[in-house]
């Protein structure tokens, strides 16, 4: 079947995008994870349009209310709009979320690519620097940035970065490490391509696949980790909707109005869960022999 | 072995300093004058002066950081600037606390995921697997402090059955230790779920069960200790997660240990007791991870034999390195 097909021309050329996108397409908790996510993401951009009130309204005489069709979520002690504010909660959470991984993501490549790559002191001195940020429980030295940097939402996206920098260096060097003396690389090297060029064109195109899926799962880990920040006070500050920072404030207030540890909580494990689906679904369709 | 056991704790002391460096250049640059807090926003400037050249803090960084080494060699951590304590004096009281919870809290997260993790993958594809790996995704997924209020707001507040703060007896123990090990349980599950259905395909397994050995003893002899590593590991990290993660969930339940110590000192910008405490959470955890390593020696004879596999080999080594120096000596003569 496949000779005659390729005798008359009719097989189709998959660019390597396309293999993966067909693998993962095929997982069905994968697709789910992505629907959702797609859903939050739409949330968060679309947020004016589909929260029906301003983030920071207050309304006095609409204080504490309970789940209704006019506060579908009820509202908090300032008369806010609890769903509203969830709905734009996701844009900050995942606004930190992408932007402290991109960041963490950027320098733990750089280094972990230059440790990989080099080798030798170069290489020893950035894992023992790894070694070092690693030993540190991460919440602990995501707590220990933040007050340094002092509350707020730089403070959180430099924490959560900082924390996730050495989980990506290792990750790199690793992946670095077993494509460096591939034929390629060194027919690239014996053309007169400098180191630069080396790791930019050739090293970083073949090791996407596990700096891809650490970054997806690593996103849902940076979200946690600043709704933690927030919980404890020490991320995202007040009036700005953050899950975390929400549902710090609805702890003085559970005992009478639960509805308010609700939302924020699913909203949170909703998005953890849709990356992590969408994370598990992707490292099986880039590697396949991963799957079990 | 024992070489091995002393090489690990020698590599953890540069790790130990680079964290010790870390941790005093983030309290360095974090704003706020410690002689302002400890003497008051009324205090005469001059005081606070004196105060400042008193506590060193006019120095530059390197002599402070040196000094605060020389210190923490003789055994001094510093001292509380709130309480006028030494913060040893300090940690020491929270450390049992926060050990004994991770130790109740991993130990729990084992009784229940190891089991769980076996059943569901020797009834793969069964409704109990499909129950347990979406209870494991749950676990994961969810932030452990909001489990922590949904635990409080149904046992404590509506049913009334368990107590939702402090740490004054056995059932005060019951909702933190739920609420910290629910991510452990899940890990844990999903771990030995995989690391047994690798196992449980293998020849030998077969060839167990044709010999007549009863289920019971084909699972947990044959399958289950060689599925052990994978899961230690994974114990081991959640055990060192748990040592620094319940910071959270001891401000939740206002659990008296060394992680609401630190979130409280950050609170009062008391710089010496959070870096004593991230040291020895960090020390804590560098010690958990040796331990672990430790033991994988012991459950894994392939492993312990590697270490005295390198010992017979440097003997022999030294043994022909002698043999060789003696016959070259004969020849010379």
């Amino acid at each position: 079947m496949i000779k005659k097909q390729a005798e008359h021309g009719h097989i189709k050329k998959r660019s390597q995008f396309q293999e993966t996108w067909k693998r993962l397409s095929k997982n069905r908790l994968a697709m789910v994870g992505l629907a959702i996510l797609a859903v939050l993401v739409i949330t968060a951009i679309f947020a004016d349009l589909i929260a029906p009130y301003p983030y920071d309204e207050q309304d006095y005489n609409a204080t504490l209310q309970s789940p209704s069709l006019e506060h579908l979520m009820g509202t908090d002690e300032y008369g806010r709009d609890i769903f509203s504010r969830v709905v734009y909660g996701s844009r900050t959470s995942l606004y930190v979320g992408f932007i402290s991984l991109t960041g963490g993501a950027l320098i733990g490549c750089i280094f972990g690519a230059i440790a990989g790559f080099f080798g030798g002191k170069t290489d020893n001195i950035i894992m023992r620097t790894c070694d070092v940020l690693h030993g540190i429980p991460q919440i602990v030295l995501a707590i220990a940035i933040a007050s340094t940097i002092g509350p707020g939402i730089t403070s959180a996206l430099i924490a959560v970065a900082v924390s996730s920098v050495p989980n990506f260096a290792r990750v790199v060097r690793a992946a670095t490490m077993t494509v460096r003396d591939q034929e390629y690389v060194e027919a690239s090297a014996s053309l007169g391509g400098n180191n630069t060029h080396i790791i930019i064109h050739h090293i970083f195109p073949n090791i996407l696949a596990p700096i891809i899926v650490q970054a997806t799962l690593g996103i849902g880990k940076s979200i946690l980790l600043c709704a933690s920040l927030s919980f404890l006070g020490l991320g995202v500050q007040p009036p700005m909707p953050e899950w975390g920072s929400m549902l710090s404030n609805a702890r003085t207030f559970m005992r009478d109005y639960s509805y308010m540890v609700i939302s924020p909580g699913i909203a949170i494990m909703l998005t953890v869960l849709a990356l992590n689906l969408f994370g598990d679904g992707l490292r099986d369709a880039l590697d396949p022999k991963l799957k079990k | 072995m024992l070489r091995y056991i002393a090489k690990r704790i020698f590599l953890m002391i540069p790790v130990l300093l680079g964290i010790s460096f870390v941790i005093f250049l983030l309290m360095y640059f974090t704003p706020g004058d410690p002689a302002q807090m400890i003497l008051g926003d009324m205090a005469d400037k001059e005081d606070v002066e004196a105060l400042r050249e008193e506590m060193g803090l006019n120095d530059g960084f390197f002599e402070r950081y040196f000094r605060y080494m020389g210190d923490l060699l003789r055994g001094d951590l510093g001292t509380s600037y709130t309480t006028k304590l030494p913060v040893w004096d300090e940690i020491s009281v929270r450390l049992p606390v926060t050990a004994k919870v991770a130790f109740f809290v991993i130990l729990f997260a084992v009784i229940i995921g190891v089991p769980i993790g076996i059943l569901s993958a020797v009834r793969q594809y069964t409704i109990i697997d499909s129950i347990t790996r979406v209870l494991a995704l749950l676990g994961i997924t969810m932030p452990s402090f909001w489990f922590a209020l949904l635990l409080v707001l149904l046992f404590s507040v509506r049913l009334g059955w368990l107590p939702a703060s402090g740490l004054y007896g056995p059932s005060y123990y019951i909702l933190p230790i739920i609420s910290i090990s629910a991510a452990s349980i899940a890990i844990i599950t999903r771990t030995a779920r995989s690391s047994m259905l690798e196992v449980i395909r293998q020849d030998y397994i077969d060839t167990a069960r044709a010999k007549g050995q009863k289920e019971r003893v084909v699972l947990f002899k044959h399958a289950l200790l060689n599925a052990l590593i994978p899961i230690l590991t994974v114990v081991g990290i959640q055990f060192a997660g748990s040592l620094g993660g319940a910071v959270v969930n001891e401000q939740v339940f206002a659990i008296p240990g060394i992680g609401k110590l630190m979130v409280d000192a950050i609170k009062a910008r008391n710089y010496p007791l959070v870096t004593g405490s991230v040291l020895v959470l960090s020390l804590l955890q560098s010690m958990v991870n040796l331990f672990i390593d430790l033991l994988y020696a012991f459950v894994d004879p392939r492993i312990r034999s590697q270490y005295s596999r390198d010992k017979k080999k440097k003997k022999a080594l030294n043994g022909a390195v002698t043999a060789n120096a003696g016959m070259a000596a004969n020849k010379r003569k």
